[in-house]
């Protein structure tokens, strides 16, 4: 078996004997597919200063679609209400306004805002990351009667604002003569004298903030160093030599919400996968590939990410090259195969996998089977044990006899008795 | 506790119509399950009114199961959405008909290279009639081929 040098190589007829014979021993072949040739749309694949940009017309054609029922609904439900009189039409003069406010008369309530973290203020002061123009402006309520500005948020940014002052940290200092309370900073307020209502703001300030997906941090950051030119983040380098290799195989990472584009055998959806190989390119390349190899017509699957991946880790640190005809044909073609055969796919492997390894986990442990937590490299443990079970004849890291204990049997014990296929082949086959 | 690996996979038009704009469509949509009559059941009675299903698929291995997962993905532009939840129903404004499903449906089996054989035509629309009873997970196990089209059909 091909090991990649330092390491024993048989010679070249043995090897094509070996492998004739291995071959004939596995009971399953896998059957190739060929591609659709479905080419990827690479959105990220963009020159220094090329930037794409959206009218806010070109967002309320894209909201006004009829397929957005939620928007819709919630349209047609004002229509109705405000017809009903159950509700007036918002009032434009009830937007929020701006103004520049003396720090002495904006007033934290404690019992509005939480406790102030002086350690949260010195983050954000953080000399490494501090830019001007990324401190909030604050948010407040004008009381109308005591004609002061009640904080709802951003109190650190406020009072991290006035440190600088009193520090005499601001370069351009105006309207101050010395005294931090006389400083000026940008509000956004809305005029009402309702506690209720302030207490409502810092919860909606806080609380309703849609989620950065990871899609839209990788974007950033290969955007970053491709369009922006910027050489000095290294997560920007990183982020982009991960797309190059998506780009170098034909795949190419969306977002969530890209309803066009995430139904494609191309499309990488499992984001936060793929990121957590910034620091391992060359593992995440071994996934593509082998992906590429045996499933080219269907999406990347979360479950191939880590099967993969153990994969490479581990016959790697044997020294095998895991690109070599030998590998794939001894190691990989017959893990697929089963795979293909008794699960369908690797996303079918996973599930049913996961169910093994509850079943085992639970007989080890005593707890309930949802209580169970199963390894990170269980599923490739799981693939492990049955390509020996089935007669696979390659040298195996020794993570294979992992899931196995005299008390309770081996994993492969707890195989799904509904699997019938898997089951009455296991036991025609048994070798392990 | 019921199983949840399903062996049948169906694809349903709703007998009753919806108001969509000015039009009134039928609802396409799809699913899997163990039970065929005792799906098709559950959709009458929460729509008030007989529904069937105009194609059923089986298998022996569970395979549906990931046809399903992938025709998902591939009706990811497509799917209908209600209060903003993606559900198992085509869009109204979708272009994708009852054959088109069935065309995508038959060629993810088809790419999968595995056994899924579509339910004879004398059994369909499946509505669980008094004369389709007898088409269950256990007679289609057994005796598949009186129920099943072949392979190559």
């Amino acid at each position: 078996m091909a090991k990649l040098k330092g390491n024993t190589v048989t010679n070249r007829n043995a090897k094509r004997v070996i492998k004739k014979l291995v071959s004939k021993a596995f009971p399953f072949q896998f059957e190739f597919v060929s591609p659709t040739g479905e080419q990827a749309l690479h959105m990220l694949k963009r020159k220094k200063g090329e930037y794409n940009s959206a009218t806010v017309a070109d967002r309320l054609k894209q909201l006004q679609n009829p397929k957005n029922t939620k928007w819709h609904n919630t349209v047609a439900k004002w229509k109705e209400d405000i017809a009903n009189g159950h509700k007036a039409k918002p009032s434009r003069k009830l937007r929020v306004k701006f103004a520049y406010v003396k720090v002495k008369d904006i007033v934290i309530d404690d019992d509005i805002q939480r406790d102030m973290d002086p350690d949260w203020v010195a983050s954000i002061g953080n000399p490494a990351e501090f830019e001007e123009e990324f401190m909030s402006t604050i948010y407040c309520m004008y009381d109308t009667k005591t004609k002061k500005y009640i904080s709802i948020n951003a109190q650190h940014t406020l009072v991290l604002e006035t440190a600088f002052a009193a520090n005499e940290l601001w370069d351009d200092l105006e309207n101050f003569e010395g005294d931090p309370m006389e400083l000026e900073v940008p509000v956004t307020y809305f005029p009402s004298s309702s506690r209720s209502k302030c207490r409502k703001g810092f919860q909606i300030f806080n609380g309703r903030q849609k989620p950065i997906e990871p899609y839209v941090n990788h974007k950033m950051l290969v955007l970053a160093y491709r369009v922006d030119d910027d050489r000095k983040d290294k997560e920007a380098l990183k982020a982009h030599v991960i797309q190059t290799i998506n780009e170098k195989h034909g795949y190419e990472p969306v977002s969530k919400d890209d309803k066009k584009n995430k139904k494609f055998s191309w499309a990488i959806t499992c984001v936060a996968e793929m990121m957590n190989h910034y620091d391992r390119p060359d593992r995440w390349e071994f996934v593509l590939r082998t992906h590429k190899r045996y499933w080219p017509n269907i999406q990347l699957d979360t479950a191939e990410v880590d099967l993969y991946g153990f994969i490479y880790d581990y016959f790697t640190e044997l020294k095998y090259d895991v690109y070599s005809d030998e590998f794939n044909s001894q190691m990989l073609d017959p893990c697929m195969a089963l795979i293909w055969k008794f699960f369908t796919t690797p996303s079918g492997f996973k599930n049913d996998s996961s169910g093994v390894q509850k079943r085992f986990g639970s007989a080890k442990t005593g707890l309930p089977e949802d209580k169970v937590k199963i390894d990170d490299n269980g599923s490739c443990v799981y693939l492990l044990k049955l390509y020996r079970h089935f007669g696979g004849k390659h040298e195996l890291p020794m993570y294979v006899n992992n899931l196995s204990e005299e008390r309770i049997g081996d994993l492969l014990d707890y195989v799904d008795n509904e699997r019938t296929l898997l089951v009455e082949e296991m036991s025609k086959h048994g070798q392990s | 506790m019921a199983s949840r690996k399903k062996k049948f996979f169906y694809i349903i038009l709703t007998n009753h119509y919806f108001k969509v704009g000015n039009e009134f469509k039928q609802r396409l949509g799809y699913g899997v399950t163990d039970d065929p009559g005792g799906r098709i059941r559950k959709y009458s009675n929460t729509s008030g009114g007989e529904q069937e299903f105009v194609k059923l698929y089986y298998c022996d291995n569970y395979e549906v199961m990931e046809v399903e997962k992938i025709l998902k993905q591939r009706l990811a532009d497509d799917c209908h959405t209600i209060n903003g939840e993606e559900v198992e129903w085509i869009s109204p404004y979708s272009d994708i008909g009852v054959k088109e499903l069935t065309q995508m449906v038959e060629d993810i089996i088809k790419d999968l290279r595995l056994p899924v054989r579509q339910v004879k035509d004398e059994y369909l629309p499946f509505k669980d009639a008094e004369w389709q009873k007898d088409l269950t997970r256990e007679s289609v196990e057994t005796y598949p081929d009186q129920y099943l089209k072949g392979d190559d059909s």
